[in-house]
């Protein structure tokens, strides 16, 4: 298994230490209590050191990550449970510095200097509100939302202002404090930030990186949730031994383990792939293999702790509601399929 | 259910559910969340006069002596409707366990207000030391005069702060083999010396609590059977609980979400969508046929093998509601009930409480093991 590089680790260790690592289980069950959480303090902290440069190009005074550094440090925050986007964020951004238009690059300054926070809506997926077209996660902390319209030479990249758009603020509430915002977006709203089959290319990689974003965070988290489990097993004693020496549970730790190693291998051959003809079929495939692992895991995790996993209490329920919010955001199975099938 | 039915058996259909449309209040329908007391027991008490409550009670007893057949039409009529859930501790544990147990008294004190929902019942077996393993119990009664002074710490009770009376296990023999000592006692919730806290669950909401018992005086005659001879009374008990948790009726009201989740869909459904819902269909089926099987089985005398079921039911119910997931999409982890064109879906709730499904009654994994050493006749092997 590829360990992350050196630079790779202190990034996350800087990083981690800026969103408070040791209180940031605390916090994830305050920002489901008192929803919608929008304190923007830590974000701020985070866009004013700079982070958000992190996928930009070194030329554009970025930090030149590459997409698997970009991965290493979305999976070394997952058991964090961040309120905020961090990984959609950085997909935004890197979107709007590849349009290289007058438009993106306004966007892109103010959302540098922390003014804006952009967020893209990049699964017009299957909406169940009214004549809805796109579903925008995190919605509680974007001021403006980029999305796409149109095919081929119609397509249209654009950017909207959150009180431009009827319903950004109507919130349908997540079981992990987020949220998502079912909105009608159209090409008579916003201003055109690129167009064409360049746009559509720029739109993809944000959608795609947002699906890696995803993936990572899911299997930073369930590698916590796993070994949360592991270590309860081995304390908790029934029937005078550690339950955890029961076959029954040792195998099915095996099974998640080399689930989560192999999901965990994809995930980076994934984020290799970025720039390559396989980009799409592969963040894809790294979603959905990240999404049916973390459920496995969760699953488990409770059955293995018991009643008291099924408590609130523990921190495994707050790894369940997680992994259930992240498997339904930034791409949905059947839309990951259709992808890999059309890859 | 496949099975077709009689003429009588279609008149019973017929019946109950005219009976439910008419009577079943639409606040109480389709209900996302499971109610509380003051809402459910008015339903429960309608029930009751009805003759419906109890369809697996002998008729000696108050019930309805219904068979396998009847019993699966009552559960999917309750389905079709969205028939709320209602307590059942009194109903599918300890009025069965009074009849065969009970002193008369016993029989005649708390039958009738089981059957009439003026009480409602918790089990108190689990501790925080003894889960899996609930012989090496601690909570401890003396026995002082003609009371039983009881004190220890129960956990996970499933509607004990709800609760007026508890079952419970307690440890009345420290000088024997574990599951020598132990008694199966009555106790009246309101005595003093009991506290309890709701616990939230995975679901946020209080399914369950703990109870701190402190010298509750229990009068001796509050226990079922004899002193010390309490782990026979309850594990009879036990696998009269999984008979009764392997029936299909939570399958039952999981799959009816997920048509219903469908019937939203309508036209946004996708062959993916339609497939997973035609797996879920033969689940349900399998494990309607399984009960049938099980229950017609134990009329006739023969022995149930209540882990199977057991493990069935709880598992079935779990493949539904994952199924109800994927379904639901970008949806899937949608907090409240929210309205789709028209109806109401709740996307999240019922599926985090089925996780609770495989760990309580005897976990899944102690189902598995009962299997292979007493079914399978395997050799214990090492832990
Ligand atoms: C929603 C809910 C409601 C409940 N309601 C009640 C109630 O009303 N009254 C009551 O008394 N109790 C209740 N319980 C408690 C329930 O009976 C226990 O949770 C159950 O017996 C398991 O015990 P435990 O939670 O201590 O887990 P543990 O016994 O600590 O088990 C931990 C894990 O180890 C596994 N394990 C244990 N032994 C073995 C073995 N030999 N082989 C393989 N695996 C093993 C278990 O399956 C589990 O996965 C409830 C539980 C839940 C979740």
């Amino acid at each position: 298994m590829s360990e992350i590089a050196g630079d790779q680790m202190l990034i996350s260790d800087n990083v981690r230490r800026l969103f408070d690592a040791s209180r940031a289980l605390p916090r994830a069950r305050a920002a489901a209590a008192c929803w919608p959480d929008t304190d923007r303090t830590v974000l701020r902290e985070f866009i004013e050191m700079g982070w958000l440069s992190l996928l930009l190009p070194e030329d554009d005074g970025g930090m030149g990550a590459s997409a698997i550094d970009f991965v290493a440090l979305i999976e070394s925050l997952g058991d964090l449970l961040l309120p905020e986007p961090v990984g959609p964020m950085l997909a935004t951004v890197s979107l709007l510095a590849a349009c290289q238009s007058p438009a993106a690059d306004r966007l892109l300054k103010a959302a540098l200097g922390d003014e804006r926070i952009v967020l893209a809506a990049t699964e017009a997926d299957r909406s169940l509100q009214g004549d809805t077209n796109h579903i925008v996660f995190d919605a509680h902390w974007a001021d403006v939302v980029v999305f796409a319209t149109g095919e081929t030479e119609q397509f249209s990249l654009r950017a909207v202002a959150k009180i431009d758009v009827d319903g950004l603020d109507a919130l349908v509430r997540n079981i992990d404090g987020g949220s998502l915002c079912s909105v009608r977006l159209d090409g008579s709203m916003g201003e055109e930030l690129a167009s064409g089959a360049r746009a559509r290319d720029i739109f993809m990689r944000c959608r795609n990186m947002q699906r890696l974003a995803a993936a990572a965070s899911l299997l930073g988290l369930v590698r916590k949730s796993l070994q949360d489990a592991i270590d309860y097993v081995k304390l908790r004693r029934q029937f005078g031994v550690a339950v955890g020496s029961f076959q029954a549970l040792q195998h099915r730790a095996a099974t998640l383990h080399v689930a989560c190693q192999s999901a965990r291998a994809l995930l980076y051959e994934a984020a290799r792939t970025v720039g390559t003809a396989n980009e799409a079929v592969a963040c894809a495939a790294a979603k959905v293999k990240a999404a049916d692992t973390a459920m496995a895991v969760v699953k488990e995790s409770v059955q293995f702790h018991g009643a008291i996993g099924f408590s609130d209490e523990a921190d495994v329920a707050l790894f369940f509601r997680r992994a259930v919010a992240l498997t339904a955001a930034y791409g949905t199975a059947e839309a990951c399929h259709r992808t890999c099938f059309a890859g | 259910m496949l099975r077709s039915e009689s003429e009588a058996e279609l008149a019973f259909r017929r019946e109950v559910r005219g009976w439910f449309e008419r009577e079943l209040p639409a606040e109480l329908r389709d209900l996302t969340f499971r109610p509380l007391p003051d809402m459910v027991m008015p339903w429960y008490r309608k029930l009751s006069r009805q003759g419906w409550i109890a369809p697996h009670w002998p008729r000696a007893f108050g019930g309805m002596d219904a068979s396998p057949v009847e019993q699966v039409i009552l559960m999917e009529e309750a389905a079709r409707i969205g028939a709320p859930e209602i307590p059942t501790q009194g109903l599918n544990q300890i009025g069965p366990i009074l009849q065969r147990f009970g002193s008369d008294a016993q029989k005649e004190f708390h039958l009738p207000r089981i059957l009439n929902g003026d009480a409602i019942w918790c089990q108190g077996y689990s501790e925080p030391g003894a889960g899996s393993d609930l012989a090496s119990l601690r909570t401890a009664g003396s026995v002082e005069g003609d009371d039983v002074v009881v004190t220890g710490h129960k956990i996970w009770t499933t509607w004990g702060h709800h609760a007026d009376w508890m079952y419970a296990l307690v440890r009345t023999n420290k000088d024997v083999p574990k599951r020598e000592g132990i008694s199966f006692i009555l106790i009246d919730m309101k005595s003093s010396g009991v506290l309890r806290r709701p616990i939230r669950t995975l679901a946020d909401e209080f399914e369950f609590c703990e109870v701190f018992l402190d010298k509750v005086r229990v009068p001796r005659a509050n226990i079922v059977g004899e002193l010390n001879r309490g782990w026979t009374v309850a594990t009879a008990l036990l696998s009269q609980e999984r008979l009764i948790l392997g029936s299909p009726g939570n399958a039952l009201r999981a799959y009816e979400r997920l048509r219903r989740l469908a019937r939203a869909l309508g036209t946004r459904l996708s062959d993916s969508d339609k497939l997973m819902i035609a797996k879920a269909r033969i689940e349900l089926e399998t494990l309607i046929a399984s009960f049938l099987d099980a229950a017609e089985g134990f009329r006739d005398g023969r022995p149930v093998d209540s882990s199977y079921l057991k493990i069935l039911s709880t598992e079935t119910t779990q493949f539904i509601l994952d199924a109800a997931q994927t379904v639901s999409g970008a949806y899937a982890g949608v907090k409240f009930p929210m309205d789709v064109d028209g109806t109401t879906i709740d996307f999240s709730e019922l599926f985090l409480q089925s996780r609770r499904l495989s760990i309580y009654g005897g976990s899944n994994e102690i189902q598995r093991d009962l299997i292979a050493r007493n079914v399978l006749a395997m050799p214990r092997g090492r832990a």
